[in-house]
């Protein structure tokens, strides 16, 4: 080989080698893009070894599906769906008897709704694990969950309301919960022509009061402007007192909104001092308006749900109470209004705005102090924008909708057009960090990451489309979760998880603040279900004209009796049925054929109730359902049907 | 001087009513569903649990084997004992009251004979419900009783049965001991130096008793059952294995000779807390040998557990009837494991 072809192999060499080299950068650039370079280093840390807990629970939404799933992070192990505002065929919820009564609202038996934003109870601003609440959107609702139980305690609902979307967020010791309408409507509800918009609609912004006991009512609301009330955060630390709610379609359009409503340049957040309404509900500033709402209780002892309706509400109306409501002006529909651990900053994520607008609790002050207002609107003053503003985020990306900060001076911001997560300095706004999410995050998540003292260890994406990111299922995808390890400077994508129904807002707290109170039983002594069977011998079956009354219990492994007798049909037979277990993870199931509704899962300790109305004589089995023991399979009874008319006698049994 | 050995006696008659305070015996029964295990305290006087249901939560257990229904009510000696354990502290005082040294060994006496009846009577309920089954018993297992020990572990069926004496037991042993010890001392207060002595010395004993008694011999690898300490999985293979016995005499077990190797190695476990090496020749199937005293050998028609064809053999000249014309090297314990790292490489060559 002479020296020209050496060079000329020399040159080849570093051009493939350059190939080569380009190769590996592009293949790396793509998998960090779309696979999120996840080796095992930092899979090791989502992995939570078999038989050890996870540092954190995560309850998420189930979006349209209406209920709330819990997870453990970081391994993203999904643990229970808890039943809320769905009926849940698996559980019973809303089958039995018992629980048909949380589902009632003045419409009558609504047994779905759209669950949104769940939000755990605070003390001192600091999420405390005694109850979660969620937001039912479409006909408005607010849950509370017990955590001691995992269990729906009580659904209220939300009068002068036209979708509560702006739900149910805390104040700093969860004296109120908010519910602030998205949809506008009449005020009160009435027959109108829907052009008459801008003179009969209003919005309602109401604070539910949170007793000791958990017990939720609706204790005052606010009337606004007919505008779309989109969502809200408690101010905390300085900002305490206040509650921010933000809006869109302030030009009070009613069809096509997703251009009509889009026409300003700036929106308003609503800043409500709620303990200056405090002062007016006391000097009895507000008028009693009439309202028709339902209030239904899970009452633990007597293990069923009851339902009041209510009549009357309380409303303020801010040109009657100055100082109550300002506005601060805050560009192009602003979504998410989130306000940082220190109570100073309040972020406005303007969701078709280029730039990010940050308020500054100070200068709100400093401004409403000194007058500084640019109109009035129904009595409420708007501050001047430059009077309030903190500073701006300039272009951070597309399509701002929420943010949570890891209390270390850092906010975390989603995107959705962008489909990303972006990192900035509170301070600073300077843009720190991004990081693709797959795809389309809606909210996202940090334990404790709205509240004073976040657990800024990892961040939850919450994403509304998943597409190639798991085995397809035929043309409904998954929703999905994605988690983010934040404790350093930069975000590391460490684990994808797909969801129940939609993920669309969550909330995580430690581990330790739930897990040493979860009830393992409930005490039999303690049961005072007016049905209830405190012993095998107290066993029966029971008729009074068509209803016929099987008190039943259920122990490994038999129900306590087992061939029944004498039922007819066009009976109306109400199986109660009593768990004597008194053991951790003993519960029993019962389901009878032909039953039009469901199951019951009764826990250890529990009475529930099936409605059966039998159609044709015969025999028909009944079963446990769920697996108790080795003997479960064993764990049947017959139910004898005759005739209408017939003469059968009440007769009950076991091992005769 | 004159010590006063009768307050010790004092004190060993009023340890006895410590037993109307704490539980005399516990029985926990321990199985893969029930974390932590579910225990059940026997009293002088009551039958109690971790939980008021934990009794309801036995006899759910045992009616599944047909065993009865503990009723605390039913049993006689609930209501009695308490007399007995007080009356005992009673005639003790009385004892102590008449300064006669001989009646101490004589309330000893009194008392073993007590406890011991007590145990027998003890282990005639435990008989009982262990054996009388109820003929309708869903699951029926020939020749199998319930019976738990009355002290020590056994296995029933799933769960694993641990019954020992608690608090309120050692209050009474120790009463019993004190009594002994208060008549012993009072025999010999001349000789008290002497006394002394004798006691360190027994106490000696006892304590080099107990170390010894951790004992340094290997176990039977268990195929099937046994998990490599290394690689995690199973031993199954009958001609492969090592076992690992520390000088406390806890035991490791490893599927392959490479495992224990490179657990050694990885652990840096160092040569004064290992008692004994062992490993299994491929000639002799199921059976733990010294390692110092095999040969080892490396053939691809031989593949060993975890991949590096490394065979024991309890001789070398077991080599040639297995591998014909074996040509590779022999490698003794020593040399196998300071060269395990730069072993040539080999591929199966399975037949």
């Amino acid at each position: 080989m002479n020296v020209k072809t050496m060079k000329k192999q020399h040159f080849i060499n570093k051009l493939f080698a350059l190939v080569v080299l380009a190769g590996v950068v592009t293949s790396c650039g793509s998998s960090e893009n779309s696979k999120g370079a996840l080796g095992s280093d930092v899979a090791s840390q989502a992995y939570v070894t078999p038989g050890e807990h996870d540092d954190f629970y995560a309850f998420m939404s189930g979006g349209f599906s209406g209920q709330i799933s819990v997870y453990g992070l970081p391994s993203g192990r999904l643990f229970r769906v808890i039943p809320v505002f769905s009926q849940d065929p698996e559980k019973g919820y809303g089958y039995n008897e018992e629980t048909k009564p949380m589902l009632e609202t003045s419409f009558g038996f609504v047994p779905w709704d759209d669950a949104h934003h769940p939000e755990l109870s605070q003390t001192n601003g600091v999420p405390d694990g005694r109850w979660i609440f969620i937001n039912g959107n479409n006909t408005p609702r607010i849950a509370r969950i017990d955590l001691k139980t995992f269990e729906t305690a009580e659904i209220i609902e939300i009068p002068n309301s036209g979708g509560n979307h702006s739900s149910p967020f805390t104040t700093e010791n969860s004296e109120y919960i908010v519910a602030g309408t998205r949809f506008s409507v009449p005020f009160p509800q009435k027959d109108v022509a829907i052009d008459t918009y801008k003179e009969n609609f209003k919005g309602t912004l109401s604070f539910i009061s949170v007793a000791e006991d958990g017990d939720m009512d609706v204790a005052f609301q606010v009337l606004l402007p007919g505008y779309d009330y989109d969502l809200a955060h408690a101010g905390k630390g300085k900002s305490h007192g206040w509650m921010f709610f933000t809006s869109y379609n302030t030009e009070e359009e009613h069809t096509l909104l997703e251009v009509n409503a889009s026409q300003r340049d700036k929106d308003y957040i609503a800043a409500i001092n709620w303990k200056k309404a405090e002062e007016y509900m006391a000097q009895g500033k507000f008028k009693e308006m009439p309202a028709s709402y339902v209030d239904n209780h899970y009452d633990e002892s007597k293990q069923m749900a009851f339902s009041e309706t209510r009549n009357t509400v309380k409303v303020l109306i801010p040109s009657e109470c100055p100082g109550l409501v300002y506005f601060l002006p805050t560009p192009k529909s602003p979504h998410g209004v989130d306000v940082d651990p220190t109570g100073e900053f309040i972020v406005g994520n303007g969701k078709l705005s280029s730039d990010m607008s940050i308020h500054s609790f100070d200068k709100m002050i400093k401004a409403i102090e000194g007058e500084k207002f640019e109109t009035t609107i129904d009595g409420i003053p708007v501050l001047q924008y430059e009077e309030v503003l903190s500073g701006i985020v300039a272009q951070p990306g597309l399509g701002p909708l929420h943010t949570e900060f890891d209390g270390k001076g850092n906010a975390y911001t989603s995107f959705f057009i962008s489909s990303e997560i972006v990192k900035w300095n509170l301070e600073t706004k300077e843009v720190l960090d991004r990081v693709p999410a797959y795809y389309s995050i809606g909210h996202l998540m940090i334990p404790g990451g709205d509240s004073k003292k976040p657990w800024g260890k990892y961040v939850v994406a919450l994403n509304k489309i998943t597409k190639d990111r798991f085995l397809p299922t035929g043309p409904e995808l998954t929703q999905s979760a994605q988690l983010y390890d934040i404790s350093g400077e930069k975000m590391k994508l460490i684990l994808d998880f797909p969801t129940i129904g939609e993920p669309h807002y969550a909330q995580g707290i430690a581990a330790e603040l739930i897990a040493p109170n979860s009830l393992k039983y409930y005490k039999l002594e303690d049961n005072n279900h007016p049905q209830a069977i405190k012993s095998p011998n107290d066993s029966r079956i029971e008729r009074d004209g068509n209803i016929v009354r099987v008190y039943m219990g259920a122990i490994r492994s038999h129900f306590t009796v087992d061939n029944l007798e004498g039922i007819k049909v066009g009976d109306k037979v109400y199986f109660h049925i009593t768990n004597l277990e008194q053991d951790w993870d003993v519960p029993h199931g019962f389901s009878v054929m032909g039953a039009n509704n469901a199951e019951l899962l009764i826990m250890p300790g529990q009475t529930e109730t099936l409605l059966w109305e039998p159609q044709r004589e015969g025999v028909y089995p009944f079963y446990c359902t769920d697996f108790c023991s080795a003997l479960h399979q064993e764990m049947q009874g017959y139910a004898r049907v005759s005739a209408k008319g017939a003469t059968t006698e009440l007769k009950w049994s076991l091992d005769e | 001087m004159k010590a006063k050995f009768n307050y010790l006696f004092l004190l060993a008659i009023l340890l006895p009513l410590a037993l109307f305070a704490f539980p005399l015996w516990k029985i926990t029964l321990e199985a893969p569903q029930y974390p932590g295990g579910i225990s059940m305290y026997i009293w002088i006087n009551q039958i109690t649990g971790d939980s008021p249901s934990t009794l309801q939560n036995i006899n759910i257990l045992n009616h599944y084997v047909g065993m009865q229904f503990i009723v605390p009510d039913s049993i006689p000696e609930l209501k009695y004992f308490p007399w007995v354990v007080g009356g005992m502290s009673l005639l003790g005082l009385l004892f102590f009251l008449v300064k006669k040294k001989s009646l101490y060994l004589t309330w000893a006496m009194i008392m073993i004979v007590l406890g011991g009846l007590g145990v027998y009577d003890f282990y005639l309920w435990e008989y009982d419900y262990g054996h009388n089954l109820d003929p309708k018993a869903p699951i029926k297992v020939p020749g199998m009783a319930y019976q738990p020990p009355v002290i020590g572990s056994k296995m029933l069926l799933n769960f694993k049965a641990d019954s020992w004496p608690t608090t309120g037991g050692y209050f009474l042993g120790a009463g019993i001991a004190l009594s002994l010890l208060a008549f012993w001392l009072e025999k010999k207060k001349t000789r008290k130096t002497a006394v002394l002595e004798k006691a360190i010395a027994t106490v000696a004993l006892v304590t080099v008793f107990g170390l010894s008694s951790c004992s340094v011999t290997p176990r039977p690898l268990a195929l099937g059952s046994d998990h490599c300490h290394h690689c995690k999985m199973k031993i199954v293979q009958p001609q492969y294995g090592a076992e690992l016995v520390s000088s406390t005499g806890k035991i490791y077990t490893f599927d392959a000779v490479e495992c224990f190797v490179q657990y050694k190695d990885e652990n840096n476990i160092s040569a004064d807390k290992i008692a004994l090496e062992m490993v299994v020749p491929y000639d002799q199937p199921g059976t733990l040998m010294d390692a110092t005293k095999c040969v080892f050998i490396r053939s691809a028609k031989l593949p060993s557990p975890m991949g590096m064809y490394i065979t024991a053999m309890s001789s070398e000249s077991k080599i040639e009837p297995i591998i014909d014309g074996y040509d590779g090297e022999i490698y003794t314990w020593e040399k196998l494991q300071s060269g395990i790292d730069n072993l040539p490489g080999l591929t199966a060559q399975l037949p």
